[in-house]
């Protein structure tokens, strides 16, 4: 389990601290304050590989107030064994050689970590096949974590040899489901974990050919009217959901080959980290995500037997909402990056149940000052700022503001009934 | 359309006069189509909620054949529901016409919560309520929430 950050003098802050939950860990932001920046570096510091560009300390250094000044970048960290044991270190950045410090003994991560980036790419870190302490001497060829770009998903890992790290999820689906053994159980069984709602199953159809020229067989999936649809023809949502159960599978079955072969216990836990976690889902399925990629792990393994840790961003009101019926504050925890002062601020933010999507918009997660158009948000506070007003300013400004309101506002918006009463009233008065 | 007011037909709410992209025009008649003289958005006024709805209304109940006490408005959902007085055979077709037109959807129920509330807050009076939403002064009054003092 990753248990904390804390970077000084690297990433768009000059120091960040951020203590992670066991379970569910929600980065909210605008962009570019550093969300996928602190999943590149959580990913970093469990795998010892970067999944995107490697992290480097700005060139200009920091302002500090005494003038501008290049401190040190270090990189520290905490985390938990498989048996509880908690673990700190930290990397310190060579300047000269422009890379992070490492002990030979790393990586450190304590079971199975899995990102997926928001390119639709996936990185994967196994500690059965990943972690060698010894690298000089291990004759597999293996790499330091699995990086999968958006298309080796599909058509293997790597694309441009002949021997594969990984067939790809094309051929291992068809394989798997011609063979129709343990591993097509787990695919349809996670496939099912992940679907966007019971009567919206995600169930894999007939192989079949999509075009002359591949010779593969696709997978289908079954659809709500009937038809069964290439895998690779599905809509995004759809395709990146099936990449990530077909990933888990796949990771989840040579783990325990590799950790039998090893003879080393498989993991008891799993990390995710994903990026942007409500990309192209249905609001439907956004409600349910969170939840299914909890109780993923049942769908491979009896419960109980592999603990799920979460770090996600998300831009969703939808996935804040999500999490009001489960939420335990023990064990999730929602973070918010802040431009506050021209500087950016990480803090943890209170969840509380807010009951609806709207004040989560307007919540400091998203930050929304009305859940509105642009437009229709400038005029209402306008007409705030007037209903503030002390003392009463003239009647003409509260009918001008009502010109602009019957530009912005339905014919029916809550707004009318308390300012309708109010204009008429003054109208009257006059 | 004078004769009426402003009043929605359908949500029994005032419509504002709202200008711009997205806006319906409710003072234009349209041209009389017999094919689609059963259709109520060709002369009853309606909000653009319920114009968004009209698809689904063709066929349930013309608002102008509802008769006082067939709807009662439960004040604490704000949902509209069929009076436990009325015939199977009307209750079926209430039944009908609030799923059609999804009068109890989250946006009609806000829409009728804040007549109520700013009423009950004293914020509006008890005359601007019958005028602007009869239906939502018409239940207050039947069901004794009047505010003291309010007759």
């Amino acid at each position: 389990m990753l248990e904390s950050l804390h970077l000084k003098n690297v990433g768009p802050a000059p120091e960040m601290e951020i203590h992670f939950r066991p379970r569910i860990n929600l980065l909210t932001g605008d962009n570019g304050l550093g969300k996928t920046f602190l999943l590149d570096i959580a990913w970093w510091v469990l795998t010892r590989t970067w999944a995107g560009m490697p992290a480097t300390p700005p060139r200009q250094g920091w302002k500090t107030p005494s003038g501008t000044e290049r401190g040190t970048s270090v990189i520290q960290y905490g985390y938990r064994n498989g048996s509880g044991k908690p673990h700190e270190g930290e990397s310190l950045f060579n300047r000269a050689e422009q890379s992070w410090s490492s002990k030979p003994a790393h990586p450190v991560a304590p079971g199975l970590v899995i990102y997926a980036r928001s390119d639709g790419g996936f990185s994967i870190w196994d500690p059965a096949r990943n972690a060698w302490k010894d690298r000089d001497t291990r004759h597999l060829d293996l790499p330091s974590a699995f990086h999968f770009g958006a298309r080796e998903v599909w058509d293997g890992l790597p694309l441009d040899r002949p021997s594969k790290l990984c067939n790809g999820l094309i051929l291992d689906w068809g394989n798997w489901q011609r063979e129709n053994g343990e591993a097509f159980a787990q695919l349809v069984a996670v496939l099912q974990a992940l679907s966007p709602s019971p009567d919206e199953r995600l169930r894999p159809g007939r192989l079949t050919r999509i075009d002359v020229a591949d010779a593969r067989d696709h997978p289908t999936l079954k659809t709500a009217y009937g038809q069964e649809v290439p895998l690779v023809l599905a809509s995004a949502g759809v395709r990146r959901i099936a990449a990530l159960a077909y990933l888990l599978v796949w990771t989840w079955e040579e783990h325990r080959r590799a950790a039998e072969i090893r003879g080393v216990q498989p993991a008891s836990e799993i990390l995710f980290l994903v990026d942007e976690i409500e990309n192209h889902l249905h609001p439907q399925w956004q409600r349910r995500i969170l939840k299914s990629l909890l109780e993923l792990m049942e769908a491979l393994t009896s419960p109980g037997t592999v603990s799920v840790q979460l770090v996600a961003t998300t831009h969703s009101p939808l996935i804040l909402v999500s999490m009001e019926t489960f939420f335990d504050s023990r064990k999730d925890a929602l973070w918010g990056l802040d431009l506050v002062d021209s500087k950016v601020e990480l803090q943890e933010l209170p969840y509380i149940r807010r009951g609806v999507v709207d004040n989560w918009l307007t919540s400091p997660a998203i930050g929304l000052h009305q859940p509105r158009s642009l437009e229709a948000e400038q005029v209402l506070e306008k007409a705030l700022a007037l209903l503030r007003k002390t003392p009463t300013p003239p009647i003409r400004e509260f009918e001008e503001v009502d010109r602009e309101l019957r530009g912005v506002l339905g014919d029916i918006d809550p707004f009318w009934v308390r300012w309708s009463f109010l204009l008429e009233e003054m109208r009257g008065g006059a | 359309m004078r004769a009426y007011g402003r009043i929605c037909a359908y949500m029994a709410i005032w419509i504002e006069e709202v200008t711009g992209a997205g806006t319906i025009d409710h003072m234009i008649p349209r041209a009389v189509d017999w094919n689609h003289v059963y259709e109520w958005d060709n002369y009853r006024l309606a909000c653009s909620l319920m114009n968004s709805r009209k698809n689904a209304a063709i066929a349930v109940l013309d608002p102008f054949q509802v008769e006082p006490g067939w709807f009662e408005l439960d004040l604490v959902g704000m949902q509209v529901r069929a009076s436990g007085t009325v015939s199977p055979s009307i209750r079926e077709r209430l039944e009908r016409t609030i799923e059609r037109l999804r009068l109890n959807e989250s946006d009609c129920r806000e829409a009728r919560w804040a007549w109520a509330n700013a009423y009950f807050r004293r914020e509006i009076s008890y005359a601007f309520v019958a005028r602007r939403a009869p239906f939502v002064a018409c239940e207050l009054r039947r069901q004794g929430r009047l505010n003291p003092g309010d007759v």
